[in-house]
């Protein structure tokens, strides 16, 4: 693939570069691209300034290698599908020094906060990144996964619309379920 | 309800790090073309959300309408639903059960039976969590047991829950249950005349998801009685469990033939293939038995959507020890395994196998001198068997296990093999003690010490889902 530039311009009219190996790793840029209805610049009306560096940042790493960020992801389950003949401890050593340094970098990239979370996983839908937005749900998932409803109504401002009925019955579904939580 | 942690450090394991990746539906046009939404503004300034550091206001050159800065951590739940979806479906069923309370949104989210499926699609992809389940005849609980395995350690954690039953039914220890399939145990309770005398003839069969803890009440079968249950079944294409139960042949009752019945059960929500009519919803007999002895030791093992049991033939000469029954066609068929792949003494080696899903596959397990070969169905027409595993005798001379008898050790009986987590085999010896086997360099890890009552536990490896039977 030649190293051909493409520019993308975000909310706020700021122009990025990237090299095109890298927007592939964007789905809906990639099929922009294929199209051929590359006109110069493709505006990004859902994306502003202060995220597409980020986004860009995540192509630039995984462009062009869709297949490895695969592999890593079924791991374990493949594993459990391999023969035994197949097992090769050499080849195993090194896919986990590969997906030890893959780590360590997804944890320096992830490092900020939930408004650039969730700036960042609107933009990894729209662009379709799939590793990207795997990697900020995922995180997302883990913000909430402890919480009590009402710590997410307050946390996300969100308001009970249940009438007081429902609430009555909605706080013995809760109450069944917070004995067991208490434990976790 | 009770419930406890323990901590166990494991000598040998390499995290591997997992990205979950599991498709979104992709609406690419629409999704290009919508705009996020925002949430009301003026509200958002009174609540500003927990542990935020960022300056007031919304940040510079975002337009009007976009999600402002203030408001869009309301909207990180609610503005898009492919989002919730993909969020929501990698939390645990108790996390979402808890979130139903949350708003009218979120509680019509979870209880759609498509949020139902993603989330059904997604939990088996965790490598790290393995969950048991098991039953107590003493109590009438079931216990779910979660291995988790997180970087040198493994968190076990186990949850007791009693299924809702009438009050007249009492699950006997000794009684069957079903192994797990797709997230519902089925299990069977007998019926107690003024409290103390049971009346064999009268069942009451129950499906369980311990994880919703929803209940349904499969009816009584008002043909026949005796019933067997042998466990549930669920055929993927016309997305329905069936309910297999066998029951005595009235005319010849002791000789150990039966009839075949199964019971077709819905999920809330969800349609199936035939066209729902409330006739289907009834026992039904697929006729008899084939004119095999079931083992007393062997289960019925379900391997996508076709249950298995291991007979006894009743011409000594004859190989067929496997009878399938295929719960969409419900089809009774024989399995040949070959005379190469068993123990010399062929009469008796029905009494030391045992038949076991493994990663989607039909299993057999059976002893083979000091070792016993696990090998695995590949190709049903053909007949095509391959040696997958092999436990090596010697680990169980452990010093743990030292009251066990080694010249009588029998799978199913002293060990159970119960399932399988990247390539290792998770073995319960002695009915307390579950280890990893690996059989690629023959070293396993103790993970807990458990009693388990009595040989009344039908143990099995359990995915958790939001799946509600219906009749």
């Amino acid at each position: 693939m030649s190293s051909t530039k493409i520019f993308l311009k975000s909310s706020d009219d700021k122009t990025f570069e990237i090299d095109e190996t890298a927007a592939r790793a964007s789905e809906t840029l990639k099929n922009i691209i294929d199209g051929g209805c590359l006109d110069g610049v493709i505006p990004l009306p859902n994306v502003s300034s202060n995220i597409l560096p980020k986004v860009i940042e995540y192509c630039k790493k995984h462009g062009g290698d869709n297949g490895s960020s695969k592999k890593i992801a079924n791991g374990g389950v493949d594993k459990d599908k391999e023969i035994l003949p197949d097992y090769d401890e050499e080849e195993d050593k090194r896919e986990k020094v590969r997906v030890d340094e893959l780590k360590k970098w997804e944890e320096e990239y992830m490092d900020f906060d939930q408004q650039v979370l969730y700036d960042l996983m609107l933009a990894a839908n729209y662009l379709h990144i799939k590793g990207l937005l795997d990697l900020t749900v995922e995180k997302a998932a883990s913000m909430i996964r402890g919480r009590t409803p009402d710590q997410i109504r307050e946390n996300f401002n969100i308001n009970s619309d249940f009438t007081p009925e429902e609430e009555e019955e909605m706080i013995l579904i809760e109450d069944e379920w917070d004995d067991e939580w208490a434990f976790d | 309800m009770g419930m406890w942690t323990c901590f166990f450090h494991s000598q040998r394991f390499a995290i591997q790090f997992i990205l979950l990746i599991f498709p979104l539906s992709y609406y690419g046009i629409k999704i290009l073309m919508e705009k996020t939404k925002s949430s009301d503004p003026s509200h958002a300034m009174e609540k500003p959300p927990e542990g935020e550091s960022r300056p007031e206001g919304r940040p510079e050159g975002r337009p009007e309408g976009e999600c402002s800065y203030r408001t869009s951590s309301g909207s990180i739940v609610s503005s898009n639903e492919d989002l919730m979806v993909n969020i929501f479906s990698r939390l645990p069923v108790k996390a979402i059960s808890r979130f139903k309370c949350v708003c009218k949104q979120w509680n019509i989210l979870i209880s759609d039976p498509y949020f139902v499926r993603a989330h059904q699609g997604r939990a088996p992809q965790d490598p790290n969590i393995m969950k048991l389940v098991w039953m107590r005849g003493d109590e009438s609980m079931i216990t779910v047991c979660s291995i988790e395995e997180k970087e040198e350690k493994k968190k076990v954690t186990f949850d007791l829950i009693r299924p809702k039953f009438p009050n007249d039914y009492k699950f006997v220890c000794n009684w069957m249950i079903g192994r797990p399939c797709n997230g519902l145990i089925c299990s069977e309770y007998l019926y107690y005349k003024d409290n103390d005398v049971a009346d064999p003839s009268r069942c009451l069969i129950l499906l369980c998801n311990p994880a919703t803890q929803d209940t349904l009440v499969i009816p009584e079968n008002k043909d026949r009685k005796y019933p067997w249950l042998q466990g549930i079944g669920f055929c993927s294409s016309s997305n329905e469990f069936k309910v297999v139960c066998l029951f005595q042949r009235l005319e010849d009752r002791w000789e150990g033939f039966f009839e075949c019945h199964l019971f077709p059960v819905g999920q809330r929500g969800v349609t199936g293939a035939h066209p729902w009519e409330p006739s289907c919803r009834s026992w039904r007999q697929v006729g008899n038995f084939p004119s095999y002895r079931i083992c007393n030791t062997s289960d019925m093992c379900h391997v996508n959507g076709i249950a298995h049991w291991i007979v006894e033939s009743l011409s000594v000469s004859s190989f067929e020890f496997i009878v399938s029954l295929d719960l969409e066609l419900e089809e009774f068929k024989k399995v040949v395994l070959c005379p190469e792949h068993w123990p010399v003494n062929v009469r008796r080696c029905w009494m030391d196998m045992n038949l076991i899903e493994l990663g989607g596959e039909l299993c057999v397990v059976f002893r083979n001198c000091d070792a016993w070969d696990i090998w695995a169905l590949k190709d049903y027409t053909n007949s095509i068997w391959s040696k997958e595993y092999q436990i090596n005798g010697y680990i169980l001379r452990y010093p743990l296990f030292d009251d066990l008898d080694i010249a009588s050790i029998r799978d199913g009986e002293d060990f159970k093999v119960v399932g399988i987590q990247r390539r290792r085999l998770l073995l319960i010896i002695n009915d307390k003690i579950f280890c990893y086997y690996d059989s690629r360099n023959n070293s396993f890890e103790v993970i807990m010490e458990v009693h388990l009552d009595s040989k009344a536990y039908k143990l099995g490896p359990y995915v958790e889902n939001l799946v509600i039977p219906t009749i």
